[in-house]
């Protein structure tokens, strides 16, 4: 399945080094949850990174289905 | 430590040493315990019984690092209860590192001329006749100031907002550039200064008194733990210096909670164009500033310095609050049109935020249409003129929505909400409710535990509590001058003890994380009890109706915390 993701901050130019960090789309295997997308991405699926799906925070359990669109943020403390 | 007291109805200045109940206090702590003890609480704020603390933080002044907030508390004119507002710039670490504890101006002139107070490096204090600058807009002031008494002193100003008395005037604060940027906006302090008809405090830069630390090296080691954690952390070290207060655009609209065209969306068409990653890219592109050093001690830059077109100064720093304020409430999408609306208020001397939502108010009222950035700007103009639409305008929200009879006006205790809409983050709900400043995300912000997956939003559970915590927490890093974007260490735990360590190592205390949130509670405590005394009750611990009633899109939520549920925070 394809999914859309965006990465937003810094994620792309502090951890992706190799992926393109333009808005791209991935290809994961059908039953994949986000926690797969985080391992694949290698983003550290700890408190200091959000991804958002459907305007909530997903948590790594939550499935992923084709054409999703996943947005990565740095938590963020406040402004 | 030396407190100096200032007698704006006999034009008498005293200084002495700082009473020893009052030694092991900075910041929010001591003006707050100073309020609740020798203030009124059923005085006029704008009369001779209120008085202005201005008190750097407990730390501020040392080499730990992002401790330059200066703490300025009175009863504010804006919630009819106490109110503490810090800045950043440079003011805190100076007084701190002359060993000033507090500044307490007292009293009013009994006409209404103008003075100066100004501190000298050798610790000096005078009060300067000041009818010349009477009507002056902050930068041309600070300029002129600058001038005739030196270029590199610290100043805290007001604009003519503040010689107004109105409820959502600002002390503005030089910046390391010795600019008027930076800002006690909220609750009216401008106002508090301008009744006691001072216009600046002028405090000379090269003062130091002897640091004094119970250990100076456990000190110096706990400072440099926590500058580490600092550089390292993904948001003060990553986030913070790349996109600035800026980067929660993105996320807190991703999440539904941006208050939009005066909360009636929570989502806002054209959120990209205001970004934290446009800002930052427009600002780059113009050869601007994105990682300004706005404050003394700051390792965390989050600060901006916003070029027009031209490549000409506008303003700094450009902030998420502001953002909202002057473009999410007012749907206003142009950073250029922002930045000016954020310029303009420093330079009247007004809080942004109050401001802009004083304004999103009247355009949902149907003073202007939501978007309409001339409007916006005429708005500003008629509170720098001071005609009655002006006046209305710069007592913020509330009088606004009185003026236009609009029963939606998103403010508690008289004070705006800030940029995260308390339907689509239960918590800051309860925060903005009981919180004792009125509705400030300053004073118990959850964004964090959101995002960070801890707490679910749009949930009841937990919030009460989470929010009472961060409320006690938030206490805590006001008492000691640390700034708030830079005390999101304090939550990993080598961060959390190197904080601690710190405090011990000045004060020569041993004080666990429980001791420190035992005076958090004393300082909440003080600031209820001066509340009560003066006329707030619970049902002023409560969000307007409108909050209750009108489903927020995209959630669709409404506020699920009762008053029972407020009334937990600290009751129990
Ligand atoms: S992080 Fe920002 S507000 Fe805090 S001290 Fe640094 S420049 Fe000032």
């Amino acid at each position: 399945m394809k999914i859309s993701v965006t990465f937003m901050g810094t994620i792309a130019r502090d951890l992706l080094g190799d992926h393109d960090p333009a808005n791209q789309v991935i290809d994961l295997p059908d039953g994949a949850t986000l926690k797969d997308l985080f391992t694949y991405l290698r983003i550290p699926e700890c408190r200091e990174y959000a991804a958002i799906v459907e305007k909530k925070v997903g948590k790594p359990e939550d499935p992923l289905s084709d054409g999703m669109a996943v947005t990565f943020f740095q938590t963020v403390y406040g402004g | 430590m030396e407190i100096i007291r200032v007698d704006m109805s006999k034009k008498e200045i005293k200084t002495g040493q700082m009473p020893p109940e009052y030694e092991e206090w900075g910041g929010r702590g001591l003006t707050s315990l100073m309020i609740h003890d020798e203030v009124n609480p059923a005085c006029d704020p704008l009369g001779p019984e209120n008085k202005l603390i201005i008190a750097p933080g407990f730390l501020s002044g040392t080499g730990f690092v992002n401790t330059s907030r200066v703490s300025i508390g009175a009863k504010s004119p804006l919630t009819g209860g106490i109110k503490e507002s810090n800045a950043g710039g440079t003011a805190g670490a100076l007084l701190g590192r002359m060993g000033i504890g507090c500044m307490v101006i007292e009293g009013s002139s009994k006409d209404d001329s103008l003075h100066l107070l100004k501190i000298s490096n050798t610790g000096g204090c005078e009060l300067i006749p000041a009818d010349e600058y009477k009507g002056m807009r902050t930068y041309r002031l600070v300029e002129s100031l600058h001038e005739t008494y030196g270029k590199k002193n610290t100043i805290l100003c007001i604009g003519p907002a503040g010689e107004f008395q109105l409820s959502s005037a600002s002390i503005q604060a030089t910046d390391m550039d010795g600019r008027p940027c930076r800002a006690a906006g909220r609750g009216g302090m401008g106002a508090v200064m301008g009744s006691k008809g001072i216009k600046a405090v002028i405090i000379e830069q090269g003062g130091k008194s002897k640091a004094e630390f119970a250990d100076p090296e456990a000190f110096k080691t706990a400072g440099k733990t926590y500058a580490n954690i600092t550089k390292e952390h993904p948001f003060t070290g990553k986030m913070l210096p790349a996109l600035g207060t800026a980067g929660l655009v993105g996320p807190v609209n991703s999440l539904g909670a941006f208050p939009t065209r005066n909360a009636t969306q929570g989502t806002m068409a054209g959120w990209e164009e205001i970004s934290g990653e446009s800002l930052a890219k427009m600002i780059s592109q113009r050869k601007g500033n994105p990682t300004h050093l706005g404050c003394s001690q700051c390792i965390v830059r989050c600060s901006n310095e916003f070029l027009d077109s031209e490549g000409q100064y506008v303003t700094s720093s450009l902030e998420y609050e502001t953002i909202w304020a002057m473009g999410g409430m007012t749907g206003i999408t142009d950073l250029d049109v922002i930045a000016n609306l954020d310029f303009l208020s420093d330079d009247i001397g007004l809080d942004t935020m109050n401001t802009g939502v004083a304004i999103g108010v009247a355009m949902d009222a149907g003073q202007a249409e939501f978007g309409d950035s001339q409007a916006a700007l005429e708005m500003m103009e008629e509170i720098a003129a001071g005609s009655e639409w002006g006046r209305a305008l710069g007592n913020g929200p509330d009088q606004v929505g009185k003026h236009l009879n609009h029963h939606r006006v998103p403010t508690v205790k008289g004070q705006s909400i800030a940029a995260y809409d308390p339907r689509g983050m239960q918590g800051n709900a309860v925060t903005y409710a009981t919180s004792t400043m009125g509705a400030d995300h300053t004073t118990g912000n959850l964004v964090g535990l959101y995002l960070g997956g801890v707490l679910d939003p749009l949930g009841t559970e937990g919030q009460v509590e989470a929010s009472r915590n961060a409320q006690m927490m938030m206490a805590m890093v006001d008492w000691t001058g640390l700034c708030l974007l830079a005390s999101a260490p304090v939550n990993t735990p080598d961060g959390k003890t190197a904080f601690i360590d710190a405090v011990n190592a000045k004060a020569g205390t041993k004080y666990t994380f429980e001791d420190l949130m035992a005076k958090s509670i004393q300082i909440l405590k003080a600031e209820r009890a001066f509340n009560r005394s003066a006329g707030l009750s619970k049902k002023d611990d409560r969000l307007p109706d409108f909050f209750y009633k009108e489903p927020l899109p995209p959630h669709n939520k409404v506020v699920l915390l009762s008053g029972e549920d407020m009334d937990r925070v600290f009751d129990s």
